[in-house]
């Protein structure tokens, strides 16, 4: 390809003001000597200066404040669930920790009033594991008895 | 920048960082996507999505990163996904009828165009609205972002997720394209 | 004010009162009388007994401090709070406390037209019949100010800022 049709390809973009410095200064050279080529980098002109200057379209006058209307809903229901979040995960949590806590004190109580226990159930972990696993069970059942009256109650609504 | 502190203020969730940072793109916004779906009701819905989705996104929003192209790309996904839903056809090819645009005032204000040279450009303006309304997507993309937003080329790659040597080539077609379709008339 | 100062003000005074009186019924004979004769705490010193008693015994002024919370949070939310206190208190390492925080009710608004508190999902004012909540047009749901359209008949919705909860016309 000639220079002067590489110079062409480049002078539509020159009027979108998009080339390099190195390209720029091609294209301003050969402008100079080549009279077609300036011609035609005239006549991008108009076409680029419309373009520019074209009316910009108006929304609604009520666009913004409609926006913001459900935007700030959004943003209150996303703070809803990010406080729901951390506080679940805290009390998951302490939960854990109660658990944890509850072993040693379970070891200690015991351990205190084991004379009156049968030595094989105290001071073994079956206890803590029993224990624990009372907790999960009543934790269970009350979840699933809640869950089926909750589905009941929203079914009347 | 103001643009940088409403954001940081937004990710804590202050709402009048939200409202400065909606008027303050209220326009351009409209502007981009009404180029590209060609409908101004759509268009406002769509600026409304793109908002509800910054609120959504804003805490992934790594703040030392360009503000505007990430709002223009969501802007931009949105409209895609709509366009690819109701109008699939219009996103390659241009619009059977012609659009016209919405009346606003002439935005001319240099003292040394004579009355003639003003109605020529208003006249030129029109045909220039309509020549691109029935360029492709792509192109009228392109053509809104570097003249009317004045986006640098980069930035416009951003946004369109394409290299800037695309993004070149698509200015020179497009520019080419609305100056055959004008010259025709 | 933080998100939770506020929350922590929805604990009755009653609950804090409780929770360090029980704290301090049970730290101090552990570590005056308990801890320097135990066969395994006795050996250790006498700021480790104490670390480890008023410590540790802090999980008990946070599980009483929450089951204050719940009682005081089910109330303000017209949920049963008796209930579901007792729930938060027998069943046990607080798995009551997060099934509570789990199904708890959304917290009610009070009526525009009489103030008077009724529970979040009702749509309708008991004692005025005021709308509560702005609902769909054409299929009379209620519906949410983030939607576009009606979730439940895709009926277009008004923009929230024009949406008015009137007064319905009182059927008598």
């Amino acid at each position: 390809m000639s220079e002067h049709d590489k110079i062409r390809e480049l002078l539509a973009l020159a009027a979108a003001d998009a080339l390099t410095s190195a390209e720029q200064k091609q294209v301003a050279e050969h402008v100079r000597s080549c009279i077609a080529c300036s011609n035609e980098l005239w006549a991008w002109r108009p076409i680029a200066s419309e373009l520019r200057r074209l009316p910009t379209p108006q929304p609604s006058s009520w666009l913004v404040q409609a926006t913001l209307a459900r935007a700030e809903a959004k943003l209150a229901e996303q703070a809803e669930h990010d406080w729901n979040r951390r506080v679940m995960i805290v009390l998951v949590a302490f939960a854990w920790l109660l658990t944890i806590a509850s072993w040693p004190v379970f070891h200690f109580v015991s351990g205190r009033f084991g004379s009156s226990l049968e030595p094989q159930f105290s001071h073994t972990w079956i206890s803590f594991a029993a224990f624990t696993a009372l907790g999960w069970l009543a934790g269970g059942v009350a979840a699933v008895m809640l869950a089926i009256r909750q589905r009941g109650e929203r079914r009347l609504a | 920048m103001a643009v940088d502190a409403d954001v940081v203020r937004l990710r804590r969730g202050d709402l009048n960082a939200l409202s400065e940072l909606i008027t303050r793109y209220q326009n351009r916004l409209y502007r981009y996507l009404l180029r590209i779906v060609r409908q101004p009701a759509e268009a406002e819905d769509l600026f409304q999505q793109t908002w509800l989705r910054v609120v959504e996104k804003i805490r992934s929003f790594d703040a030392s990163r360009n503000f505007d192209a990430w709002l223009f790309t969501l802007a931009r996904n949105l409209a895609i996904d709509h366009l690819r839903r109701i109008r699939p056809q219009s996103l390659d090819e241009p619009l059977a009828n012609s659009w016209h645009s919405e009346t606003v005032a002439d935005r001319i204000s240099c003292k040394d165009h004579t009355p003639l040279d003003h109605a020529l450009a208003a006249e030129r303006r029109t045909g220039i609205s309509e020549a691109m309304a029935r360029l492709p997507m792509m192109y009228r993309e392109v053509l809104t972002l570097r003249f009317e937003d004045e986006m640098k080329i980069e930035e416009i790659a951003q946004v369109t997720a394409v290299p800037v040597s695309t993004v070149k080539s698509r200015l020179r077609r497009s520019l080419e394209q609305l100056r055959y379709a004008l010259e025709a008339r | 004010m933080s998100r939770f100062t506020k929350e922590l003000r929805v604990i009755p005074k009653a609950a804090w009162i409780v929770a360090w009186f029980a704290y301090l019924c049970v730290t101090v004979p552990l570590f005056l009388f308990v801890a320097p004769t135990d066969p395994e705490m006795g050996k250790w010193p006498r700021w480790g007994q104490a670390l480890l008693i008023y410590g540790f015994l802090l999980l008990q002024v946070a599980w009483v401090a929450l089951v204050g919370y719940i009682y005081g949070d089910a109330k303000r939310r017209q949920m049963r709070y008796v209930m579901w206190t007792l729930l938060a208190i027998f069943i046990p390492n607080a798995i009551g406390m997060i099934l509570y925080f789990i199904l708890r009710d959304p917290l009610p608004k009070p009526c525009p037209g009489c103030g008077h508190v009724e529970k979040a999902k009702f749509p309708f004012c008991p004692r005025c019949g005021t709308l509560l909540q702005p609902t769909c047009p054409k299929c009379d749901k209620p519906v949410e100010p983030t939607w576009a359209n009606c979730a439940h008949c895709g009926q277009q919705l008004p923009e929230p800022a024009t949406r008015t909860t009137q007064n319905p016309s009182v059927a008598t």
